[in-house]
């Protein structure tokens, strides 16, 4: 085991030291350089070489790649091109406003996908609530999550005007620790969050109904229901061994939700590292798209690595060599 | 018999043959086929107005026999590459913003236009129109750099190395149930270094503060090195002068100012401000400024203080710029930018004074008609009003909404959670909400802002000046005001400045009509022809 998860702990390091290499040539390929928007304003070539010296953008490319993963090993992003302060300290407050989407948006998709999928499986075969929970599911998962968002905002904000279309609070609402702990925020919060709540429901529907059906043949439910316990208790058995799949998909969904929720921020202007992402790489600002990419490989990598390891546990039929 | 069938078959074969020989001949006149031209606009991401203005105007351009390879780029990449990379490959159709220092016309008449200047993508030199170019930027005195402002137009008329399409307009929505007196910027896009709308806005509710639906781009509260949203910094720190509606220089925290000689401005400061930490501002704290900045040269001030040598204190309320060369352009384009920092607050600093976190060491104070308050990054900007201020607004107020989108800046401004939108949000949209709901208001504005067309002057058939010149009047300007920006432009005028700029715009020169055929006819007197297929072809020679 232990020689395992070292194994797996250098594969990881690896594959974040290619995801690195890649970002950071993938942006310097790219045709106009950061200063471009600056010249449009008539900013000189001298002041020009001056800023790309101070950004590190100077000399030839293996020079800055060695420079920049030389600070990258002592945790140094680099100053943003855009705020001019470290990438990092522009990046986490970021963070936690997306956590404020990511977490609870993964596990209500993953309780409310699970349950339904419990239902949909536990249905008869080829049956209406079959079909249309197959059916919901496949238009849900083919919709592109701004297309859902979109529609979130024409119909509960635009239209019945329930709920607020954008932003995290009121303009005039409290600042500080206090600004998520009333019911602005929550009324702030409800649109997005669900946006990623349908988002995720379909994956954990699918997994869950081809998990009951799977297991509805097995002995042991007809030893359940021999016992004379209610149908809906013998569904349950059938839901609760189906679960491991789902939970060992939980972890890399979420680093798949912080990377896919991008288009939420967009679209509900909601302040998180998405959006700030999209505006780094419009802006090129490459320390912090890059910090936010290589945030993301190491949040997937250690995700998958979570999730190989919790499979051992979880079903002891699983032994790593 | 024989004879007769003999006679009208040679006949028939010689016809054939005299007409094979008179188009065989009528093909040898032409020569080559004029290629494919491209034709690159600004892509998606600045909106569709240059994809529906390209086409329109390549479809009427394709009636000389041309055609055309749409290339779509990319914003950030267009500038780099054809703006300021002279990579122009033939033809470009793209636009400048209505910027407020571009009421002065150097922008057009120089950045775009002189030989050997960054910006001049359409490799245009022309050393006589250069030389007034020079010139004009050195006489202080202004009626005698009209004159030559004027016919520098008329040479570039005559030359039509590229020429303007049509003129933006620009939009203003706000909520009149709750504001009043939004006044219009014109000919400026609404800019927060202008006093219109801003500072002229009075509230008819409570609510006493202006929140203004817009988007993030404020980098930082150093105005040393914000570069971006150099207006919003604006109001915070005091410029010598503004731009008023009337696109003149108008005194601000200068009272006054002269040009002692041709490289020395005097200027005297009001003597009732202070800054937001309730400290006089003085020509010390100007002085200082100055100097610092001619001392550390930052990077995205270079465009403005390059010729500016120093200054020097006169009195308490009186200094003096030096500049290196003479500058007829210093009213508009410096003392409108330049600010005054607190001598106070940066003389001891050690570090990197571009550079340095304004926020982080509490020190984002200046003079101007706003104080700092808040910033939470991609959410607001909260500015409240400096009371003391010789401008202060009739209000407590200003916040700007870091918005993503063009749907949540309708949104706010629907549930009058914001009370102005200027861009980002379509003007069509604006206009269309201002007509539909009763508490908003449009307001037009017409710009300076301009669309043109470039050509690729190093490069035939664009050296042909008569081929430039069949181009210009087959270009649809009131259809690409029309289709291509959906009524909200107006066909540009002649020249190259445009007809906004009042005083600047040569209005004697020659209008040149939209008119296909005299396009044709240019064409054919220059030599051109046409094949069976329509397509133009060269000269033979």
């Amino acid at each position: 085991m232990r020689a395992y998860i070292l194994r797996r702990l250098l594969q990881s390091m690896l594959v974040v030291f290619v995801v690195t290499t890649i970002m950071f040539f993938m942006f310097r390929v790219m045709p106009a350089d950061p200063t471009t928007m600056f010249l449009e304003g008539g900013m000189t070539e001298e002041a020009r070489q001056v800023l790309l010296e101070e950004w590190g953008l100077n000399g030839t490319l293996w020079e800055q790649y060695v420079r920049y993963m030389g600070n990258l090993l002592t945790g140094d992003f680099g100053n943003s091109f855009f705020y001019r302060k470290p990438a990092w300290d522009v990046l986490w407050p970021f963070i936690i406003n997306t956590l404020w989407i990511a977490v609870p948006g993964l596990l209500l998709g993953a309780v409310i996908g699970s349950g339904l999928g419990m239902i949909v499986g536990w249905a008869p075969r080829g049956g209406k609530v079959e079909r249309s929970g197959i059916l919901l599911a496949t238009i849900i998962r083919g919709a592109p999550s701004f297309v859902v968002g979109i529609m979130l905002l024409a119909i509960f904000s635009s239209w019945l005007n329930w709920v607020p279309g954008y932003g995290m609070g009121d303009p005039q609402g409290a600042t500080g620790l206090m600004r998520y702990l009333n019911w602005d925020f929550a009324h702030h919060l409800i649109l997005p969050l669900c946006a990623v709540i349908i988002f995720f429901i379909p994956e954990n529907l699918l997994l869950m109904r081809s998990g009951v059906v799977e297991a509805r043949t097995e002995d042991y439910i007809e030893l359940v229901r021999a016992k004379g316990v209610s149908e809906g208790r013998v569904a349950w058995h059938a839901g609760r061994n189906s679960m491991l799949p789902l939970i060992t998909w939980l972890f890399p969904a979420l680093a798949e939700t912080i990377a896919g929720i991008v288009v939420v921020e967009i679209v509900f202007s909601w302040p998180g590292v998405g959006r700030e992402l999209v505006l780094a790489v419009v802006r090129q600002d490459y320390p912090v798209a890059q910090a936010a990419f290589f945030l993301m490989s190491i949040m997937i990598v250690l995700a998958n690595l979570a999730a190989d390891l919790t499979y051992s546990k979880l079903d002891p039929r699983v032994v790593y060599k | 018999m024989k004879f007769a069938i003999k006679t009208v078959a040679a006949g028939a074969i010689g016809t054939t043959s005299l007409l094979c020989a008179t188009m065989a001949m009528s093909q040898e006149k032409l020569g080559e086929i004029v290629p494919e031209l491209s034709l690159s606009y600004y892509a998606a991401d600045m909106g569709p107005v240059y994809e529906q203005s390209a086409r329109v105007l390549s479809q009427e351009w394709a009636k000389l026999g041309l055609k055309f390879q749409m290339r779509p780029i990319q914003f950030s990449t267009f500038v780099s590459d054809i703006i300021v990379g002279g990579k122009l490959e033939d033809m470009a159709v793209f636009s400048v913003g209505a910027d407020p220092d571009r009421i002065d016309p150097t922008f057009y008449l120089n950045n775009i236009s002189a030989c050997g200047q960054r910006a001049n993508g359409s490799s245009w030199c022309d050393d006589e129109y250069t030389k007034m170019a020079e010139k004009q930027l050195t006489l202080v005195d202004s009626d005698e750099r009209l004159k030559t402002v004027h016919a520098m137009q008329e040479r570039f008329q005559s030359q039509i190395p590229w020429w303007p399409v049509t003129n933006t307009v620009y939009g203003i929505l706000y909520n009149s149930d709750k504001w009043e007196n939004v006044t219009n910027p014109s000919p400026v896009a609404a800019h927060e270094n202008l006093v219109d709308p801003w500072l002229a806005a009075r509230p008819l509710t409570d609510d006493r503060i202006l929140d203004w639906a817009y988007l993030e781009d404020v980098s930082t509260y150093n105005p040393m090195s914000e570069e971006g949203a150099t207006g919003w910094m604006r109001f915070v720190y005091d410029t010598f002068a503004k731009i008023g509606a009337d696109g003149e220089s108008r005194p601000w925290a200068a009272e006054s100012w002269e040009f002692t000689d041709d490289t020395t401005v005097r200027v005297k400061l009001r003597e009732d401000m202070t800054f937001h930490d309730g400290e006089a501002v003085n020509a010390d704290d100007a002085v200082f400024t100055i100097n610092k900045i001619v001392e550390i040269q930052p990077p995205t001030m270079s465009s403005r203080i390059g010729n500016i040598a120093g200054a020097t204190k006169i009195d308490d309320y009186t200094f003096e710029f030096n500049l290196k060369k003479p500058d007829a352009t210093f009213e508009t384009i410096a003392l409108t930018y330049l600010f005054i920092l607190p001598e106070h607050l940066w003389a001891d600093y050690e570090g990197d004074m571009a550079n340095r976190d304004v926020i982080a060491d509490g020190v984002a104070i200046g003079s101007g008609p706003f104080m700092f308050k808040e910033w939470r990054v991609n959410e607001l900007h909260d500015l409240r009003t400096h009371t003391s201020h010789f401008a202060a607004p009739a209000y407590d107020g200003i916040r700007r909404l870091a918005l993503g989108q063009a749907d949540a800046i309708r949104a706010t401004m629907m549930d009058g959670t914001a009370d102005i939108a200027t861009t980002v949000l379509p003007v069509a949209a604006m206009s269309d909400l201002g007509a539909q709901e009763d508490f908003l208001d449009f307001i037009e504005i017409p710009s300076h802002g301009t669309m043109m067309t470039w050509l690729n002057n190093k490069k035939a058939p664009f050296t042909d000046l008569e081929f430039r010149r069949a181009l210009k009047t087959a270009t649809a300007r009131q259809r690409a005001a029309v289709e291509g920006w959906l009524g909200f432009a107006v066909p540009a005028g002649e020249g190259n400045v445009p007809r906004q700029t009042g005083k600047w715009y040569n209005s004697d020169l020659e209008p040149v009509a939209f008119d296909v055929d005299a396009a044709r006819k240019i064409l054919e007197d220059a030599g051109y022809g046409w094949d069976d297929d329509g397509r133009l072809h060269y000269p033979v020679n």
